[in-house]
């Protein structure tokens, strides 16, 4: 069987700001708790990245100078 | 682990004496009223009482020592996964967020815990008073998402001199007063 060529989804703008409005209100519709929750998931999701940030920050600080003396 | 395991500790510090009085502040408070922001850490305001007039965070330090919180991110101590920065009272504003704070009844983490969150007149002051860009841009959510009571707000900072501070939010951010005399 061929395989089926995807057409790449576009968006316009106007529908991409959108989108971030609806959801923006669905966010502010939460309540405290919920909010909260929600963060410490996202804070879960975000923590590979952080560590990987801050060794990646650690290695740039420890390497010697490139600077010709 | 999560904000009501942490609130829990922060509770029975409180019923132990540990601390006096506390309420939350700073962006997880914020949550209470407009949409969520990014933070890693709790800002617990208290004040602390002391005979000396020497503040020390010393007893509540190491009243949480004693039950395995030794972990610290940033200026937080880590507890039940929250990195919480406990910050004594240190002026009148600080005083007044505190007292004023409301008692909230969150349900989050498979539970229930009540707090005391302050009100978002005094979160936007005390915002504007750090002033740090990510400050200021929550000031603006306050503004945009109608949380905030104007006219309360205004009383609170004529209270505590900070309607220049206002003034140069304003002007930063390309807001007009809602202040200004017409």
């Amino acid at each position: 069987m061929p395989k089926r060529k995807r057409k790449p989804a576009s968006f316009t703008l106007a529908a991409a700001l959108e989108q971030k409005e609806r959801a923006r209100k669905i966010r502010r519709k939460l309540s405290f708790g919920e909010k909260i929750e929600r963060m410490e998931r996202l804070r879960e999701r975000l923590r590979p990245l952080k560590e990987a940030r801050e060794v990646r920050r650690g290695k740039k600080a420890n390497a010697p100078s490139r600077r010709v003396q | 682990m999560g904000i009501k395991q942490t609130l829990d500790v922060i509770n029975a510090m409180e019923k132990e004496g540990v601390i006096t009085c506390y309420a939350i502040g700073g962006a997880v408070a914020a949550y209470n009223y407009i949409e969520p922001a990014v933070t890693e850490d709790l800002d617990v305001f208290l004040s602390i009482e002391s005979a000396s007039g020497l503040i020390s965070l010393d007893p509540i330090l190491s009243y949480l020592r004693g039950r395995g919180y030794k972990e610290f991110r940033k200026e937080g101590l880590v507890i039940e996964g929250w990195a919480v920065q406990f910050l004594p009272i240190s002026d009148t504003l600080d005083q007044e967020a505190l007292e004023r704070a409301r008692p909230v009844d969150i349900r989050a983490n498979g539970g229930r815990v009540r707090a005391r969150v302050m009100r978002p007149e005094h979160l936007v002051a005390l915002a504007l008073r750090v002033g740090r860009p990510k400050d200021l841009q929550r000031i603006g959510q306050f503004l945009d998402e109608k949380a905030v009571n104007l006219g309360q707000l205004r009383s609170v900072l004529d209270r505590h001199q900070l309607q220049q501070s206002w003034r140069s939010f304003c002007r930063k951010t390309g807001r007009s007063n809602p202040f200004a005399a017409k």
